[in-house]
């Protein structure tokens, strides 16, 4: 009779407790999606609307999420392909990629 | 001649109309983080909605009904209007999440935010559906609808290889995250099988007068067109699994899904993803908007029909009218796409019996059907799949519920 | 003449007219209780609160507080069998849905929305 709420209660935990792997996995996804976006731009593959607002929205999800530091580096992606500067964005990912 | 023409039409209608936001969020979800295991769900979910698509056929050819009608003299008004509203709200959801898809394609064009196009989309929508045929919108649509084939084509171009996918064909549980997984793997399901699919192709053999004549023509549509379809559905899993998946980019926004088909075609491959979605979207909205049209009209025994002017079907059209709005209203609350989109998926998945039910009972009245009723084995195929998708969903929703916050 | 079972053939048919136009749903049956003899259909019933006061009195109440916005004078709409023309997937009855009580409110959004706006070939 209790063992059905344990189950469900259990399964719920166990959901739970993927949540800090889950964090760093998302973490690592957008990490690599800029990554990706900004060599995409590099190529001329994406357009520049797109690319900007990708970073942008990947840097957000950085500084929420468990690598807040990767933030910073993709603000400074953004701005380098804003300014257009393809030279600052290669050695950029050149960086991060690095890391 | 005529009439393999009319099937050929029918089919390229149905697999230019089969992808829609649902299968392209979800299985794009399910490739990145999963690889080919899904596929299971796509599978089945195809073999579940070809027979259901063929039932609808043949139900309005023999009984000359379409189900909508049939289910309130069946049922009795009471009994109806419960799933009938349910259905309905339902729908609203899944609108909202097909302009949506729009929307942000043309953010993912422009830059500019998916709010802000809410009212432009709809606008759109809603003048296609007041000045056009019903032949125009679903063949026009359906015709475009034919760039989302680039998905299979990537597939190839990636590399895929056919014997891997089908050991995916069985269905399994991962070794992680499985509250994800159950809970894609029941989106997947409520978006392959959407009830606002069967409902409109009832209505659209009443508005084609399809006779008796065209039982065949119906089972080749039904099957060719929705396996195509499914075809694309699983495609997009797997030019997902090759082009994701291996660099760890995990589709949690369009943003990440956009890049997927950049490997196969390069500068193309963006450009090919937002007109796909925004292609497929369009066209599911349009289908949509008439199927909650048509069913309103039907359940109160309204005039109704797209070949009709607006001022001949005024009730029918109002209705398509406020529907279409409500559902721009969601979108410009700017609640997350992605996220309305699986969640109405989902949901679709648990009220799915509420429909696919009733329709058996149907379907198995020689009343209604003569001697054209289903066979046992139809029965059973829907029966399993539709009652086990509503018992994964039921589960899937509260841990995914749990998990996320 | 074979039995015609009212809840399953007649009750939540669809009403054409006699140019085969929708009309609406039987919403409701009519019967006429008689002493010392079975019940007489007295009429059919097209009537949108009708159907809703299925649900309970007070969705009855409300839906025709709401209907009474456009609805104009011929509410029930009512018929008798003498009308009917045709019984088989749909009621066929003598009747012209243009000028019928039930088309109120096609005409009510005719006139305040759909009219008003342009297009609609």
């Amino acid at each position: 009779m209790w063992r059905r709420p344990l189950l469900i209660a259990l399964a719920a935990l166990a959901a739970c407790g993927d949540s800090h792997e889950r964090e760093l996995r998302s973490a690592r996804s957008w990490s690599v999606t800029a990554l990706t976006v900004a060599q995409y731009w590099d190529e001329g593959e994406v357009p520049t609307a797109y690319a900007r607002r990708a970073l942008r929205r990947a840097s957000d999800e950085l500084a929420k999420g468990a690598l807040p530091e990767a933030a910073q580096p993709v603000d400074e992606l953004r701005e380098a392909l804003e300014r257009g500067d393809h030279a600052a964005v290669r050695r950029l990912i050149a960086e991060l990629a690095g890391r | 001649m005529k009439k393999l023409l009319g099937i050929s039409l029918g089919i390229v209608t149905s697999i230019g109309g089969f992808l829609d936001v649902g299968s392209i969020a979800t299985s794009a979800q399910a490739g990145a983080a999963f690889g080919y295991a899904l596929l299971w769900a796509v599978f089945r979910g195809t073999l579940c909605v070809i027979f259901l698509v063929e039932m609808s056929g043949r139900f309005s050819i023999v009984s000359g009904h379409t189900i909508t009608d049939a289910m309130r003299k069946r049922f009795g008004f009471a009994a109806f209007i419960i799933p009938f509203a349910a259905t309905q709200l339902v729908n609203l959801l899944v609108l909202a999440s097909e302009i949506g898809g729009i929307c942000v394609a043309l953010q993912l064009l422009t830059g500019i935010g998916f709010q802000v196009w809410a009212i432009p989309v709809a606008g759109a929508l809603w003048l296609l559906l007041w000045v056009a045929t019903f032949d125009v919108v679903e063949e026009g649509t359906a015709l475009l609808g034919l760039v989302t084939l680039c998905f299979l084509v990537a597939a190839f171009v990636l590399g895929v290889q056919p014997k891997e996918l089908a050991a995916a064909l069985v269905p399994s549980l991962p070794t992680q995250e499985r509250a994800h997984y159950l809970y894609l793997a029941v989106s997947i399901i409520g978006a392959t099988i959407a009830p606002y699919l069967f409902l409109f192709y009832s209505s659209g053999a009443i508005e084609d007068h399809w006779d008796k004549s065209y039982i065949t023509a119906n089972r080749w549509i039904a099957t060719i067109g929705m396996s195509f379809g499914g075809l694309i559905s699983m495609a997009v899993i797997v030019v997902a699994a090759l082009a994701l998946k291996p660099a760890g980019i995990r589709v949690e926004d369009y943003e990440q899904a956009a890049l997927m088909l950049v490997p196969a075609f390069g500068g193309w491959g963006f450009y090919l993803f937002v007109a796909s979605l925004a292609i497929a979207c369009f066209g599911a909205a349009l289908e949509l908007s008439l199927a909650s049209a048509y069913s309103v009209s039907q359940a109160f025994g309204w005039n109704w029909g797209e070949n009709l002017r607006p001022r001949q079907a005024a009730r029918f059209s109002s209705a398509y009218t406020i529907f279409i709005a409500l559902a721009a209203l969601i979108v410009a609350t700017g609640l997350n796409p992605m996220k309305l989109t699986l969640f109405s998926m989902a949901i679709t998945a648990v009220i799915l019996p509420l429909t696919a039910m009733p329709f058996l009972v149907l379907m198995n009245d020689p009343h209604y059907m003569r001697e054209h009723v289903n066979s046992r084995f139809s029965n059973y195929v829907v029966i399993f799949i539709v009652l086990l998708s509503a018992l994964m969903a039921l589960v899937a929703i509260p841990l995914e519920i749990v998990a996320s916050k | 003449m074979s039995d015609i079972d009212l809840v399953r053939d007649i009750l939540d048919t669809q009403v054409l007219d006699r140019a085969k136009r929708p009309l609406g749903k039987v919403d409701g049956i009519g019967l006429e209780l008689r002493d010392g003899a079975p019940p007489r259909v007295a009429y059919l019933e097209i009537e949108g609160p009708t159907a809703w006061a299925r649900l309970g009195a007070r969705c009855g109440r409300w839906a025709a507080k709401l209907a009474s916005r456009w609805q104009r004078e011929g509410h029930p709409y009512r018929f008798g069998w003498s009308q009917v023309l045709d019984l088989d997937v749909d009621i066929e009855i003598d009747a012209d849905a243009e000028h019928s009580p039930p088309f109120d409110f096609e005409r009510w959004l005719r006139e305040r929305f759909v009219g008003r706006l342009p297009g609609g070939r």
